[in-house]
């Protein structure tokens, strides 16, 4: 029990960092607000928001998100209703198992690497830890894996299924039953995100590869498993032949970015021979987008993502904060260097192909770096970081000098870039971005359905997302009622569709002076720009982090 | 069966038919040809700065003294940027004998390219080993980092050339120690070549003193005075213009004079109401962390793939062909076996390959390399980062011969080995059509392309005007009016005149040479300049309101090489 209390603390710490404040901040988005209405439209009513009965995946903004993570939230709206707490804790949950799978995989790895933090004189012996604990640290503290851990994230959970189904097949090594889970592990992520369709079967490769001898030697276990995995991802394949997969491929793949192509035609122009044979050779779509995946590959590794400033997305990142702390540099590199300057440890080999291989899906698409679709690159990353701390602890244990001043400057390094993530994150986050998540929403959304008695319409302005699942959400608005009474927009030219009206509500742009005459008797709700100073303004509706959002106007 | 004869061919057995010699001479061939062909019109354009290191040099050639008359000076004028002279007065013989035109002024730059690949073999040879030094000279000849500034007047890229003797001589001075003179001598050139090197030399120096710190002790403590003393006397010039405030350039482009904006830090201020000296402000806002990311930003940005294998320099497209990184794509494979092997080999426990020196001397120069670009303000700059270009060729020459040394152990490996190469010839096929065909075309604007033509139509029809009026800009026009028409020295030196840019510490313009107004073009105003020719750009002259025949005669309108207007040449009737 007592080698185990630095892990408690660690997971104690994960936990903490995860669900602290989780129902609030930041503000709860579309996204996450589709997974809740739609589980909460399954428990009433056995049928998606748009009447799909049970589906895999839910057709939501036209942008048919994979459902496994809808289902897990179903059993919490069930239990403690539709709010935010809901749908984030099953992320955040598998956040915080994540951080104990991570512990679990690097001992694995590394069974030999053990360190005694103090000796006691007499018979006690010191406290103990492994590599494991160190890599537990690391990602309990990581910024990308807690900004993905808090909130309604399903790449969080494809990561969490990867990496268990890794530590499994590892365990498999020795014990072939545990075959049967890993595969499950690894099909359950594939139900949970799209890019683990790409990267899954890419590191399965690698295993195969890698563990052919004992994978022979396991066989009756892995036939097992096999059978097992093809008959849970029939499902799986049957509607990804269907609209689906083809429409997310559509909306976000590399082929979306005619970049590449009009470069064709740029070089082939300059060839003078427009329709010359070299010309056609050397300047054709399989060279330039071949070019292309190769560059947003590449990106992923690039200091200024890893270390500085993370995703351009902004709801994707905190401020000036890269996806891993700086101080992760060195240790990535004394961690290679170790991992290459020793034979590389058999159980290695895989975790370089797993760096190597995680951004491949997000490299199919066109914006590179992309913190969410790599993310679970963030794995391998802080496996090697604490290789990497573990040499230098090494190191450190030669001397009594060295101890006291190293783990003096690495533990102030390591706090210091802790706190300034935490400040930037609580602090900064939600001003720096205020339009990175749906804040104000909520505020709105009580307003709004506390007065709707007094009005024959509710016109909301549409500039933030979708806000139709928004107020279906806070409103727990009737998930029948709903499904009968609203359309789909066309898709726009993202691929995305929203819903216009329901009920006495309409989402549309406030061109105020132009809706003002026609809708009498109504609320308008539009944002700061779109209502006029001298309009008759009731409300002026704030987000929690003190932004004016939107303006109320009684008409 | 077949692949393993062809592939034993040139493996196993050119070693002993084809002698290191033999190799060194194609090597140099094949080095000559791709820095030399058609070296005057690719790239398609003078830039002002190699005209005026060509016009200074045919200054020096006819009287002794530059542009603004002064006798041999060691830092040249130019347009006030004080450029430093050496490769002034290495391109005097070759205008000599060439005459004053694009391929002469070049000529010194291909030259040092082509004397920088039998260098690097020297050194890697006397670092590591023969096939080392051959597969970097190799890989030196084909990497597209040093064609591109081999090709043109590009100071650094005799700097880097110096570093690289000096960095010889230095190795070799192990054995004979007078050679620590010539060596510091090479050093000191450096710093009269090229105003970056101040820094990136120094760089060199450190590390060398570092590795080399043991064997540096028993030197004769005579030649170490002596190499100290020739070094300074050589750099003294420059060393004394840092005191003397014709350091203005670097002032410009050094990060110490770009502070973010006060709004930006006050608001983020007032996010997390916060105040300017408060614990919470030097915790995590201070300036000092804010500098330290911008410079760590810059600094990862020269180990990026966007960098190295994809676009080049984004910052500044002149410092590369267009979508071609520094390196050919397929050279990420040698790199990173080359990393992997320098590890294992160069720094692992077996003192009898290497005692690890060698290693650490190359790691540590690839580390620190990139500094004098990110100290800078640009986010990359592939001319000051060009000295990383040596220790990651010499890093890949090692994969190389990891993947050499390994090709017959198996017959999977011969096949992989195989196909790399099949793969690697053909991105060298692609960076060659790159360079050729597309560079000219795609960056002719970009490398000022036009002004020649300008001189060219004017000259013969100068005098038919009593005043020619030429759009004045950053490109300098005067420097190419000297330059094509090889305006008599003596002549010029008697009116040059240099009016200050109106940005402090900036380059400063010319604005007359003889009947030729460089100003700016305000067309609304010179269209009633009648009997005058203007020359300006079609925004500066648009089209649609200089067509009319009976208020205009187009004399000429000069096209990029892709196709898009440059100039008009109207005369006013």
């Amino acid at each position: 029990m007592k080698q185990k209390i630095l892990l408690v603390l660690i997971i104690l710490l994960a936990f903490v960092l995860r669900f602290y404040k989780l129902s609030s901040y930041p503000a709860l988005n579309a996204d996450e607000a589709a997974i809740g209405y739609n589980a909460y439209s399954l428990i009433q009513t056995g049928r998606d928001e748009h009447g799909n009965p049970w589906p895999v995946h839910f057709q939501s903004f036209n942008d048919y998100k994979p459902g496994l993570y809808f289902y897990m939230v179903l059993p919490f709206v069930k239990v403690i209703g539709l709010n935010e707490w809901a749908v984030r804790i099953p992320g955040a949950a598998l956040g915080v198992m994540t951080v104990l799978v991570i512990y679990l995989l690097a001992k694995e790895l590394f069974p030999e690497i053990k360190f005694i933090i103090y000796n006691l004189p007499g018979r006690h012996a010191g406290l103990q830890f492994t590599i494991g604990e160190i890599a537990a640290l690391l990602l309990a503290i990581s910024p990308w894996h807690i900004h993905f851990s808090r909130g309604g994230w399903e790449v969080n959970v494809s990561t969490f299924f990867i990496t268990t189904g890794i530590w499994l097949f590892f365990k498999s090594i020795k014990n072939p039953k545990f075959l049967v889970m890993s595969l499950l592990s690894f099909v359950a992520s594939l139900y949970t995100y799209h890019a683990a369709r790409v990267v899954v079967p890419l590191f399965g490769i690698g295993l195969v590869a890698f563990y052919k001898r004992e994978l022979i030697k396991s066989s009756k276990w892995l036939l097992i498993a096999a059978i097992a995995a093809i008959i849970i991802l029939i499902p799986l394949i049957k509607d990804l032949t269907g609209l689906a997969g083809i429409s997310r491929a559509a909306g976000v793949g590399l082929f979306a970015d005619s970049g590449p192509l009009s470069r064709i035609n740029e070089q082939r122009g300059e060839h003078g021979d427009y329709l010359s044979l070299s010309a056609k050779l050397l300047h054709n779509k399989a060279v330039n987008y071949g070019l292309a995946f190769l560059s947003n590959w590449s990106k992923h590794y690039w200091g200024e993502f890893l270390f500085l400033s993370g995703d351009e997305i902004q709801r994707n990142k905190v401020p000036e904060t890269g996806e891993l702390y700086l101080y992760q540099l060195p240790l990535l590199i004394i961690g290679l260097w170790y991992i290459f300057k020793n034979v590389i440890p058999r159980n290695w080999k895989f975790i370089l192909l797993w760096l190597v291989a995680a951004p491949v899906a997000s490299a199919l698409t066109f914006q590179s770096p992309h913190a969410l679709r790599a993310h679970n690159m963030v794995i391998p990353l802080t496996l090697i970081s604490a290789y990497g701390m573990a040499m230098i602890i090494k190191w450190l244990n030669g001397s009594k000098f060295l101890r006291v001043l190293g783990f003096g400057v690495i533990g102030v390094l390591v706090f210091w870039s802790f706190a300034l993530y935490e400040h930037m994150y609580w602090l900064h986050m939600s001003k720096e971005y205020p339009y990175s998540s749906q804040y104000g929403v909520k505020e709105l959304v009580n307003f709004a359905s506390a007065n709707q008695s007094n009005y024959k319409k509710i016109i909301v302005t549409n500039r933030y997302d979708q806000p139709y699942i928004l107020f279906l959400f806070y409103m727990k608005y009737s998930p029948e009622k709903f499904q009968k009474e609203h359309q789909l927009t066309p898709k726009d030219k993202y691929g995305f569709s929203t819903v216009t009206a329901f009920d006495k509500y309409i989402f549309e742009p406030v061109n105020f002076d132009s809706i003002k005459p026609d809708n009498p008797n109504s609320l308008i709700a539009g944002t700061n720009e779109e209502i006029p100073k001298e309009a008759n303004i009731i409300n002026k509706i704030y987000g929690s982090n003190g932004f004016l959002y939107f303006k109320v106007v009684a008409n | 069966m077949k692949i393993k004869t062809i592939m034993n061919l040139p493996v196993r057995q050119a070693g002993r038919f084809i002698s290191t010699k033999a190799i060194l001479v194609i090597v140099i061939v094949i080095a000559g040809i791709l820095r030399l062909w058609n070296l005057g019109n690719i790239p398609p354009h003078l830039t002002p700065d190699e005209a005026s290191l060509g016009y200074n040099a045919y200054s020096i050639l006819k009287t002794g003294r530059d542009e603004y008359g002064t006798l041999l000076p060691v830092i040249f004028k130019s347009f006030g940027d004080y450029k430093p002279g050496l490769y002034v007065y290495l391109t005097v013989p070759s205008v000599a004998v060439f005459g004053l035109n694009e391929f002469a002024v070049r000529l010194p730059s291909a030259i040092a390219g082509i004397l920088t690949i039998m260098l690097l073999y020297k050194i890697s040879k006397i670092l590591f080993n023969e096939k080392i030094g051959l597969l970097a000279a190799c890989l030196a000849v084909i990497n597209p980092w040093l064609i591109h500034f081999s090709r043109g007047a590009w100071e650094a890229n005799i700097s880097l050339t110096l570093t690289l003797a000096g960095i010889y001589f230095f190795l070799t001075s192990f054995k004979d120690q007078k050679k620590l003179i010539v060596s510091a001598i090479f050093f000191a050139l450096t710093l009269v070549t090229y105003q970056g090197a101040k820094l990136s030399t120094g760089i060199v120096i450190i590390i060398l003193a570092v590795i080399y710190f043991k064997q540096i002790l028993v030197f004769n403590r005579r030649y170490l005075l002596l190499g100290f003393i020739s070094g300074i006397l050589i750099s003294f010039p420059i060393i004394f213009s840092l005191f003397s405030g014709k350091v203005g350039r670097l002032e410009v482009f050094s990060i110490s004079s770009y502070r973010r904006p006060g709004a930006y830090l006050q608001n983020q201020l007032n996010q997390g109401n916060e105040k300017a000296g408060s614990l919470s402000y030097y915790l995590f806002h201070s300036e000092v962390f804010n500098t330290f990311r911008g410079i760590t930003g810059r600094y990862f940005n020269h180990f990026s793939g966007r960098f190295l294998f994809f676009e080049g320099d984004w910052q500044n497209p002149r410092h590369s062909p267009p979508n071609q990184g520094e390196f050919l794509f397929a050279d990420i494979i040698l790199i990173i076996l080359g990393l992997i092997i320098l590890v294992k080999k160069g720094l692992g426990k077996d003192p009898s390959t290497s005692s690890g020196q060698e290693s650490i001397f190359i790691l540590l120069w690839l580390v620190l390399a990139p500094l004098p670009a990110a100290l800078s303000r640009d986010s990359v700059h592939a001319i000051r980062s060009l000295n990383m270009a040596i220790p990651i060729i010499i890093i890949s020459s090692f994969g190389l011969v990891y993947i050499f040394e390994n090709i017959n152990k198996a017959r999977v490996l011969r096949l992989v080995s195989f196909g790399f190469f099949i793969f690697y010839i053909l991105n060298f096929v692609y960076y060659l059509d790159t360079y050729f065909i597309h560079l000219p075309k795609h960056d002719s604007q970009l490398w000022d392309y036009g002004y020649k033509q300008i001189v060219e139509t004017v000259t013969p029809i100068q005098n038919n005007y009593k005043t020619i009026k030429v759009q004045q800009s950053f490109a300098q026009p005067y420097i190419y009016f000297l330059f094509f028409q090889k305006y008599d020295p003596a002549k010029y030196q008697k009116q040059a005149k240099l009016v200050a840019s109106e940005y402090k510490n900036d380059v400063g313009y010319v604005t007359k040479l003889d009947n030729i107004e460089f100003v700016p073009i305000d067309w609304s105003v010179n269209r009633g300049d009648n009997g005058t020719l203007i020359v300006g750009d079609p925004i500066r002259i648009p089209p649609e309101d200089s067509n009319d025949p009976s208020l205009f005669k187009l004399v000429k309108e000069i096209k990029y090489l892709d196709g898009q207007p440059a100039f008009r040449i109207i005369e006013v009737k």
